[in-house]
């Protein structure tokens, strides 16, 4: 007979798999269907708005052109006749164009025969005029061009928490259950019962599990009387690091970030109207003080906040990350000056950094490494899309609710987040660690080690200077000049962040599923440069598409092998550093590449012009991809020390 | 007992008096000399200040078109220390200010805040030093032509022209100045200009008969409108410049209302003046409440001018405006 | 699906505001011909006949509208049209917060109890003084509208959400079936084998009942006492 426990785990791939498929499906069809309809409902009540205004505007022109005929000029010797109907039909562009007719004759081109006004008027009794305009059809399109893309965005994130909250259940409910349970039985069945199994829910695994542990416990308290050993009420009793999971982090580390990320949109919006006793800061320096800010606290923070993670555990940081966050949220909501702001978001900002660390250390310290990599490369899209969500949702929710309310939901969210990691975190086993993280971690030998200097310097730095370079600064530039407008601009931008999320899950595959590290990290990282080299010449928006679209996708697949590339080599190098400081200490360096990107790239587009910089900075790129192939290639000859299968 | 009535009555008949004048000397004191009466721009100067004009004391002296009363103003200003005087035209601000770099502290008002209002060529008059700044420290006023750019503008607004001439009289400085400036300003647009002067007496002054032919002259070089500029000689033969124009079929654009109104001109840009003294009562505003210096007042003008087409004369030349200008323009039959 | 439908309902919010704005657009510039037309011809703004009249006929085209005033960028009203002749009580607040709103962008919408404003910059005088419009919409106007909206999106959503989650469900329940198969093994090996401890033939019995089987025996027979972890 088949042994169940296999057969169940078995299945759970393909039970995954099937579950992701059935749910998109149904998920992204409902959620069309009641995309259509809404808008289709929207039309229906808009269109009659249009119709008044534009009736309106009839009317004025009537009047005009009453005067004309009153004065008794006649009209064909009206020099601008038809500029004024054009000039009123591109002034309001809901009209698609206007003609006047005498009679029956025309005086002005005629269009197609539906007119959505018509209205004649008399001059003095001799002739009959009649106006007829026609309503640009398209125009209720194109107002709604730009809810359907916030729709779009919407439904794109909807999914995507729909997908993580299914996820999530499977692994608490089933994934979770059965490999602990397998671990329990397997230590019984070795003679180890100093540990116990409680699981709740009322499922077979739930059941049988706590059938058995009651009879360990019953059967250990026979033999000890009451001195009651192993008894233990924690369940994940097997060694606590290797039950944690990336559904632990996901979903409070969601809510934490898409809480912050509300306010980015109008942030600028906010500090105008809040005013300031600062007058003689220029109004641009003001605008970006809260966000410099925030940033500046996250660059000095993070390495810290590490350092901590490593040293008191990530439930305690996290919790301890909130009380910042969470302040300055409030503190933001009641600001009467912008240096409030300031403050605020600086607090805000040390929480970040705090929250943001510790959720990478807890799943740094998920020890079995396909779940690590994969779970780091879900870190970066659980990132990436409540960061999406959150401008999203801030941009159309302020305008109901105003920024004050905002900022409350903000505090509200975070406060939320915050209990739900404290039930789903599971607490470093301090005593575990105790010779390991006491030891002192040093930055300065962390950065001695040259090769997370070499990888750091190759192939982090790098990525956020194309990143912040490229694609936050010559990208909106370029566009520009190439006539784009802003909402253009903001679509092509997106597709980046879209493609990391999206391919999120596959390069979680792709790194968890023996590809090596090492091999991953270089290509994608000599990839990214590629498309900026092949189309720096064309000067189209397709071009930029393409480039931005290659990158997307070598990131994507970039990201997650490079987290888990410098683990290795700090497993290897310096085991005795703390991993969550590493982990800090990269990004604080890569903060620098933010930093360096604009920079760089506005010099190289001063001095050589859009094209020319684009293709030095792919060099750039692709050029330290190979140089670090050259490097780890000459220092270990087979490379397989480096690699992890 | 009669000491003691006398007493009395002296108190009644010397207090009241007193104490009515000292109330009204507690009220700020704006002197106002104007030339024809308190016409419209005189009117709503004072109504600018609408409830708050009761804080003020309004003396009103009309000229009537005598200079000799000049005099006699100057000598009353100087008694009475008014806080602010408004001068109302050339003349009586001529007369009253004197010229900006030879003002005589005896002869003119030197030391009173004064706000000049209606002269047409300040610079020219000597009142002004710039068009923009007075040159001196206790004047600043209004300007209510409207600059040759924007007649200039309005004029292509009518129709995109290409090319203007201009018939001036060269005994008058401001006809002269009117050309330079209309010169320069076509320069900047583009536009073509030639001009054609009227010839002379041997008293040199310009002949009145010579009108007719001068609008001869420059109709034959072409130009696509006909500008007349400041000058009180065509002005006051507006009826014999208009109608030549018409005979010659040229469009004839003006700075001033009555060629379009009360002859056959085609298109006026000019001032109200109503408009000016709303603009004299908001300098006025600035020095009494706002303890400005007026010489450091710039010259105010107006944002936008008036604009008069005459529709008669369009008919005459079949040259209609656009419904753009027609729209915001006083139409005059 | 919820947050969906809430977003999309704020969302037509904005449009109707937007529209309403741009409604407002046409009126001023109706104002604005008419005030240039009055200053051409030397009138004085203030109390101007022909604003009463335009403003009159805006608001005999457009019902929803209760107040319109129009002011100076020094807070003076110009004009003002009031249908119900009620008087707003708190006019130089609109008026004032109007002006601070006017800084940051030529139109503006304020709110206040009964009415929603829209708010624009008309012109600028003659003399330099800048001239703005406010025109304050009833709001129960729009009430009626927006719920119907309302109640339709609602229902629109319960709509496919009902048989999507009933779908879903059927699916879900199709998908887990190979486990719960398995996981009704589970328990009847544990309850027999561990719990009543039967024993069986071995064929009978699946690795996971074999376990069970050793585990209990192992329990009844001896136990580590030992705090070691064994791997």
């Amino acid at each position: 007979m088949i042994n169940p426990l296999e057969a169940a785990n078995s299945e759970l791939p393909k039970l995954k798999r099937e579950l992701f498929g059935v749910i998109m499906l149904v998920v992204v069809a409902a959620t069309l269907v009641v995309s259509w309809k809404t808008l289709d409902l929207f039309e229906e009540k808009l269109n009659p708005l249009i119709t008044k205004k534009v009736s309106l505007i009839g009317e004025q022109i009537a009047d005009d052109l009453a005067l004309v005929a009153i004065n008794g000029i006649p009209f064909s010797r009206v020099p601008d006749l038809k500029k004024y109907l054009q000039t009123t039909a591109q002034q309001h562009p809901e009209i698609d164009h206007v003609a006047l007719y005498r009679n029956a004759d025309d005086l002005l081109a005629s269009g197609n025969p539906e007119r959505d006004f018509d209205l004649s008027f008399n001059i003095s009794g001799t002739d009959q005029f009649r106006l007829q305009i026609w309503i640009d059809q398209k125009f209720t399109q194109k107002s709604m061009e730009n809810i359907i893309f916030d729709i779009g965005v919407l439904i794109f994130v909807g999914f995507i928490l729909c997908i993580e909250i299914t996820l999530s259940l499977v692994a608490f409910n089933i994934t979770n259950p059965l490999s602990r349970f397998r671990l329990v039985l397997l230590r019984y069945q070795a003679g180890d019962f100093s540990r116990v199994l409680l699981l709740r829910g009322k499922d077979a695994i739930a059941s049988s599990s706590r059938v058995i542990a009651k009879a360990v416990n019953d059967r250990a308290r026979q033999e000890q009387g009451d001195k009651v050993v192993g008894q233990n009420k924690k369940f994940g009793s097997v060694k606590p690091l290797q039950q944690r999971s990336v559904a632990d982090v996901r979903i409070p580390l969601f809510i934490f970030v898409f809480a912050d990320e509300l306010q980015k949109s109008f942030m600028p919006v906010f500090v105008k109207e809040v005013g300031t006793s600062l007058t003689f800061l220029p109004l641009d320096v003001l605008l970006g003080l809260p966000i410099m800010a925030f940033m500046a606290m996250i660059a000095i923070f993070t390495p810290l906040a590490g350092r901590w993670s490593d040293a008191y555990g990530s439930k305690k940081i996290y919790l301890f990350g909130l009380i910042p966050a969470f302040s300055g949220h409030l503190v933001c909501g009641f600001a009467n000056d912008v240096v409030w702001i300031v403050f605020g978001r600086a607090l805000t900002g040390f929480g970040y950094a705090m929250i943001v660390i510790c959720c990478q250390g807890y799943i740094a310290g998920i020890s079995e490494s396909k779940e690590r990599a994969s779970g780091m490369a879900a870190f970066v899209g659980i990132l990436m899309s409540a960061s999406m969500a959150g401008i999203a949702i801030g941009g159309i929710l302020v305008e109901r609710i105003g920024f004050q309310n905002i900022f409350a939901l903000s505090a509200g969210l975070t406060l939320i987040a915050g209990l739900i990691a404290y039930s789903f975190f599971i607490s470093e086993d301090m005593k575990s660690r105790e010779g390991f993280a006491r030891e002192k971690t040093s930055f300065l030998k962390i950065l001695s080690n040259t090769k997370f200097l070499v990888t750091i310097l190759m192939s982090a730095i790098p990525a956020k200077i194309i990143l912040t370079g490229f694609i936050y600064f010559i990208i909106p530039l370029y566009l520009f000049s190439l006539g784009s407008s802003a909402a253009e601009t903001a679509r092509v931008m997106m597709i980046y962040p879209i493609l990391v999320i999206a391919l999120g899950p596959l390069s979680a595959w792709v790194a968890g599923h023996g590809a090596r590290t090492f091999k991953v990290l270089v290509f994608g990282c000599f990839f990214s440069g590629v498309g900026l080299i092949i189309f720096h010449q064309s000067q189209t928006v397709l071009a930029v598409i393409l480039m931005i679209f290659l990158m997307g996708v070598a990131h994507a697949f970039m990201k997650a092998p490079q987290i888990n590339f410098i683990m290795e080599i700090a497993e290897t190098e310096m085991p005795d550093q703390g991993r969550t400081a590493i982990l800090g200490l990269l990004r604080t360096l890569e903060r620098i590449g933010s930093v360096i990107g604009p920079l760089l790239a506005g010099a190289l587009v001063a001095f050589f012009g859009f094209s020319n910089a684009i293709l030095v900075i792919g060099c750039l790129i692709s050029g330290s991809a190979v140089a670090m192939l050259c490097y780890f290639a000459k220092l270990n000859l087979n490379a397989s020390t480096v690699d992890n299968d | 007992m009669t000491k003691v009535i006398v007493a009395l009555l002296a108190a009644v008949f010397v207090w009241n008096p007193i104490n009515a004048m000292s109330k009204a000397a507690s009220k700020q004191t704006i002197y106002m000399a104007v030339w024809r009466g308190c016409e419209e721009a005189c009117k709503s100067f004072i109504d600018f200040f609408g409830d708050r004009r009761q804080k003020f004391n309004f003396i009103i002296r009309d000229a009537g078109r005598d200079k000799s009363k000049l005099e006699d103003f100057v000598d009353e200003i100087k008694i009475l220390r008014p806080d602010l005087l408004v001068t109302w035209g050339t003349s009586v601000s001529k007369r009253l200010l004197g010229k900006w770099d030879s003002a005589d502290p005896n002869r003119h008002i030197t030391n009173i805040p004064t706000v000049f209002m209606i002269v047409a060529d300040p610079v020219g008059a000597g009142i002004s030093k710039t068009n923009r700044w007075s040159g001196r420290v206790n004047v600043t006023g209004t300007l209510n032509r409207a600059p040759a750019k924007t007649q200039l503008q309005t004029i292509r607004s009518y129709r995109p022209i290409k090319s203007l001439g201009m018939v001036y009289n060269d005994n008058e400085l401001n006809a002269r100045l009117s050309v330079d400036a209309m010169r320069k300003a076509a320069q900047v647009e583009g536009v073509s200009f030639f001009v054609e002067r009227l010839k002379n007496d041997q008293n040199g002054r310009p002949r009145i008969d010579d009108i007719d032919h001068a609008v001869e002259r420059i109709a034959a070089k072409n130009p696509e409108f006909l500008y007349l500029g400041s000058s009180s000689f065509l002005t006051k033969y507006r009826k014999r410049v208009t109608s030549a124009a018409l005979k010659q079929k040229l469009p004839l654009a003006a700075g001033s209302e009555v060629l379009v109104r009360k002859a056959t001109a085609l298109l006026g840009v000019a001032a109200k003046y109503s408009s000016i003294g709303r603009l004299a009562a908001m300098q006025a505003q600035d020095i009494l409440f706002g303890k400005k210096i007026p010489g450091d007042l710039p010259i105010k003008k107006l944002d936008r001018y008036s604009v008069l087409i005459n529709l008669n004369t369009a008919k005459g030349l079949d040259l209609y405006p656009p419904i753009s200008l027609l729209k915001i323009s006083e139409i005059i039959r | 699906m919820g947050v969906l439908v809430f977003l999309s309902y704020f969302k037509y919010l904005n449009l109707v505001e937007e529209f309403t704005s741009s409604q407002a657009a046409a009126f001023s510039a109706d104002l604005k011909q008419t005030a240039l037309k009055a200053e051409t011809l030397g009138l004085k703004l203030e109390n101007l006949e022909q604003f009463k009249e335009v403003l009159e006929r805006i608001a005999d085209k457009e019902d929803r509208i209760a107040t319109i005033l129009i002011f100076n960028s020094r807070g003076k009203i110009i004009s003002q049209f009031d249908r119900n002749q009620t008087g707003l009580t708190y006019e130089k607040d609109i008026v004032a917060s109007s002006i601070m709103k006017s800084k940051a962008g030529n139109t503006w919408t304020l709110f206040t109890e009964k009415n929603v404003g829209f708010g624009r910059y008309l012109f600028t005088d003659m003399i330099g003084t800048k001239i703005f419009g406010l025109f304050l919409y009833d709001r129960e106007a729009f009430q009626s509208e927006n719920k119907v909206i309302k109640r339709d999106l609602i229902a629109l959503c319960l709509f496919v959400v009902g048989p999507s989650v009933f779908i879903l469900a059927l699916m879900i329940f199709l998908i887990f079936r190979p486990i719960q198969s398995a996981y009704n093994q589970i328990r009847e090996e544990t309850t027999s084998y561990f719990v009543d401890g039967i024993v069986g033939t071995p064929s009978q019995r699946s690795e996971y009942g074999e376990s069970m089987i050793e585990i209990r025996d192992l329990l009844q027979g001896r136990k580590s006492t030992s705090q070691d972890e064994v791997r």
